[in-house]
């Protein structure tokens, strides 16, 4: 039989759907062993209850999407924890340790950025802090451009100068409002008789918060 | 002080709710409460309103009481019940056009279609505003669409009244902060700084005047919920709230002011949303300039006025650009505060980041108004990036200045997300520093389609590349280590389909990739043929798809097996392609020409042929009796 032969349709590698070739040059980093070390200390850990606490095993699909909150306690407690424990020994030229230093960076500037009370110090040194990371990600992982919300988080320091700290003009308020408000039975509906039905809610919680109603059932 | 500017507050000193009886008041409550928080019915809710009047009556007679002005306060329905609480706030309705967003109020009189023009020389929009509807064999004009403003000057009357708010708002907001400790809002530069229309300091209140700050917030949320099932739509929420009061009580539920919600199932697109803010605006306009009187207080009983500035715009990267005017995070203009142009995105360089003022902003957004036709406002966004929004109608009103970075969205949905999943590429599938990214996902690839399309990439003409599908494109980049895995999300058709179409040419050496001798060798083309070769037929790519681990358990099911009974009982839920698949291994193992190989599976993928027909030619392959050649004769 002239043309393609089964040979050839059979054979995957030849079809380009399993070859091995190229470049490997930032091996992936949270994988199946570095991300098992991460859960078995993660089990040990007891976090104060004032901490929102992260799925079990993070990063799988079973633990799905990570919120905002549980994204920071992820990162500033946990991955701390284990990453200095695997890396913070290694060879101080390595690569390792250097993404340990460039982590902790970003580590550093969270914690930093979300302190409640903060002094012309610790502006500078959220500055300092998130230029070193940003270099550092430029030099380390050159193949990952910076996006426009690195760029975007240079201005932070000037916006925390302005409005003070971040916990009074942060959206979280806002999202968790909207949450609220999506879990009110609606008859699935949406627009305006949605919003009257809100408010009159509201007005209720109003209503209520106000002592209006306590002397009733006092 | 003119008339215009002032506001009953009485209602709120004195509202309805203490005319009533306790008892009634208490009966009124636990039904409202019923109906609006746990979700009871109307329907329910008017079965629940006698027995509660029945029982009412009951203890009174058990009490031995022949009074029975209790009784006649009760009312059948739960909706007057509503009604006489007052709980229904003042909202200001307005017909909202289904295509461009603009607003009609519906008190005064509303045009059949919209009649609303974005420049002076565009077409006018002239989407019917007005449908029919039919209720049982009746048909009545509704509005197709409406939106519902809140009255702020009416929320922010019952929130003054309500006990005990005023002496917290009008408390020194300054007070308390250490001179180098920012401990909140007001401890920051600008409030510190903020001046009224007048030049003298806003902040703090002199006298009886009332001064707050308020932040506006916009987002958008599903109203069904974010179930992966259930149905996309998306309304957008208006917010704002009250930085006078401390941050202890500043987010409660019933401190924060709705101003509306934009109706979905589409969000207001660019500029469209300046139509929906204009009555906020227009109302915030007046409480800036002249300030607005409340006729009574609790603290001020000949009342007092009350002015409001608007200063942090608090939203997601997305919705702050949209309300604020400015172009999206991926135009050249991408930065919101200085003007570091895109191609120098990358830079860290300090210099880059020259700050806009608000008075260049105002300027560039005026011109961008007046501009008479719409391809004129192209151009000048183009040039600047700046679209006109209504909060410009404010006048101290300094985008670039008050619309803040959100840092829940930039630092840890930003940051910290792309530094661990995308950068370090979490997944707990794959083994460590190995770079089958792809291969691990392999279980969600459909590996037939995958491979015709590798075919096509190999074999076909560059539009056959361009007309593939997306998802076909990034498996085939993933699997060559065309592009890094984890930064695949991030390529558009259009980059996967060059980075295709780079490596076809540079790794096939395409432009004399019929004669390349790989691919003669494969039995692709006869080495003279210059010809684009005939596509095998689909059925081949399907035998060929079958995951090695199915054809091993099978193989395994084969020698356990004893005969053909057996093997036709084991394998009776088993496809036919599975089972051509097995032959075929076993034929390719015994060294049978390809091309025998693919006429057998063509021939046996018609329906006449059935599974036990295989079953058998496998067994007889097993105990070696057949020649293939006498096979392909009994299937024709």
């Amino acid at each position: 039989m002239e043309g393609p032969t089964t040979e050839a349709t059979l054979n995957r590698d030849d079809l380009g759907v399993s070859s091995a070739s190229g470049s490997t040059e930032d091996p992936p980093v949270l994988c199946k062993d570095t991300l098992a070390q991460v859960w078995s200390d993660m089990k040990r850990t007891v976090l104060p209850s004032t901490i929102s606490p992260v799925p079990r095993e993070v990063g799988s699909p079973r633990a799905g999407k990570l919120t905002a909150d549980q994204w920071r306690t992820f990162c500033t407690i946990h991955l701390v924890v284990t990453l200095t424990r695997l890396w913070g020994s290694a060879p101080p030229e390595g690569r390792q340790v250097k993404m340990l230093d460039n982590f902790l960076h970003l580590v550093t500037f969270t914690n930093l950025l979300h302190m409640r009370i903060l002094n012309s110090n610790d502006l500078a040194l959220i500055e300092q802090e998130n230029l070193a990371y940003l270099t550092g990600l430029r030099e380390l992982y050159p193949r990952f451009n910076l996006v426009p919300k690195h760029h975007m988080s240079l201005h932070l320091p000037a916006m925390l100068k302005d409005f003070g700290p971040v916990h009074s003009w942060r959206t979280f308020a806002f999202e968790r409002l909207n949450q609220i408000y999506q879990n009110i039975a609606t008859n699935n509906l949406s627009g305006v008789e949605v919003l009257l039905f809100f408010l009159v809610c509201l007005n209720l919680t109003q209503a209520n918060s106000n002592g209006q109603f306590c002397n009733v059932f006092a | 002080m003119s008339l215009e500017n002032h506001f009953e507050a009485h209602f709120f000193i004195a509202p309805n709710i203490t005319k009533f009886d306790p008892v009634v008041l208490a009966c009124y409550v636990v039904v409202v409460v019923l109906h609006l928080i746990c979700g009871l019915s109307i329907n329910d809710c008017t079965f629940l309103l006698p027995s509660i009047q029945h029982i009412v009556k009951m203890t009174l007679e058990h009490a031995g009481s022949s009074s029975t002005k209790l009784l006649t306060a009760f009312p059948k329905d739960p909706r007057t019940v509503l009604k006489t609480l007052e709980l229904s706030p003042e909202v200001h309705g307005y017909v909202c056009c289904p295509r461009c967003f603009a607003l009609y109020p519906q008190d005064s009189e509303v045009p059949v279609s919209c009649s609303y023009k974005e420049t002076t020389s565009s077409k006018v929009c002239a989407e019917p505003l007005m449908r029919l509807r039919r209720i049982g064999d009746k048909t009545k004009q509704v509005y197709v669409r409406e939106y519902d403003h809140q009255v702020f000057k009416s929320w922010l009357g019952r929130f003054l009244c309500r006990p005990g708010i005023e002496n917290v708002l009008d408390r020194d907001v300054f007070w308390g902060t250490p001179e180098d400790a920012k401990n909140d809002i007001f401890a920051g530069d600008l409030l510190r700084k903020f001046s009224s229309a007048n030049g003298s300091r806003f902040l703090p209140s002199v006298g009886s005047e009332g001064r707050y700050v308020f932040g506006l917030s916009v987002d958008a949320f599903n109203p069904f919920l974010n179930k992966q099932a259930g149905k996309k739509a998306s309304s957008t929420a208006i917010y704002m709230v009250c930085f006078n009061l401390p941050p202890s009580t500043r987010y409660k539920v019933e401190n924060m002011y709705l101003a509306g919600v934009i109706p979905g199932p589409r969000e207001p697109s660019l500029t469209q949303i300046n139509h929906l803010l204009r009555p906020l605006v227009d109302e915030l306009v007046q409480f800036w300039n002249s300030g607005v009187w409340y006729t009574r207080t609790p603290l001020y009983h000949s009342g007092r006025l009350v002015k409001v500035a608007l200063v942090p715009l608090i939203c997601d990267l997305k919705a702050a650009r949209q309300v604020m005017g400015h172009g999206s995070h991926s135009a050249t203009k991408f930065c919101s505060i200085c003007t570091q142009p895109w191609d120098e995105r990358d830079s860290l360089d300090e210099t880059l980041r020259i700050p806009m003022t608000g008075k260049e902003y105002r300027l560039r957004a005026f011109r961008w108004k007046r501009a008479q036709s719409q391809a004129e406002r192209e151009k000048l966004f183009k040039k600047y990036g700046v679209r006109w929004s209504v909060l410009l109608d404010l006048p101290y009103w300094d985008p670039p200045r008050f619309t803040i970075i959100d840092s829940m969205h930039t630092v840890l949905l930003g940051h910290l997300h792309r530094h661990c999943s995308i950068i370090w590429g979490m997944n707990p599938i794959r083994s460590d520093a190995s770079n089958d990214h792809a291969r691990s996902q392999g279980s969600s690839v459909n590996y037939q389609a995958q491979m015709s399309a590798a075919w096509t990439i190999r074999s076909g003409s560059e539009h056959a590349v361009r007309s593939l599908k997306k998802s076909l494109l990034r498996g085939f980049c993933a699997l060559n280590n065309i592009i890094a895995s984890p930064l695949i999300e991030e390529y558009d058709t259009t980059r996967l389909q060059k980075m295709v179409l780079e490596y076809v040419s540079t790794t096939f050496n395409r432009p004399s990739f019929l004669t390349h001798p790989k691919r003669v060798s494969q039995g692709w083309f006869t080495s003279e043929n210059q010809t684009t070769p005939t596509r095998p037929p689909d059925y081949l790519f399907k035998v060929a798809s079958v995951p090695e681990f199915m054809i091993g358990r099978i193989e395994t099911q084969l020698y356990a097996s004893r005969d053909s009974d057996e093997l036709l009982e084991t394998t009776s839920k088993t496809r036919k392609v599975l089972l051509i698949a097995v032959y075929v291994r076993l034929l390719r193992r015994a060294g049978t020409p390809a091309g025998v190989i693919n006429e057998l599976v063509l021939s046996s993928s018609s329906k006449k042929v059935t599974r036990s027909d295989i079953v058998k030619l496998i067994l007889e392959r097993v105990s070696g009796r057949t020649k293939t050649r006498s096979l392909v004769v009994t299937f024709l």
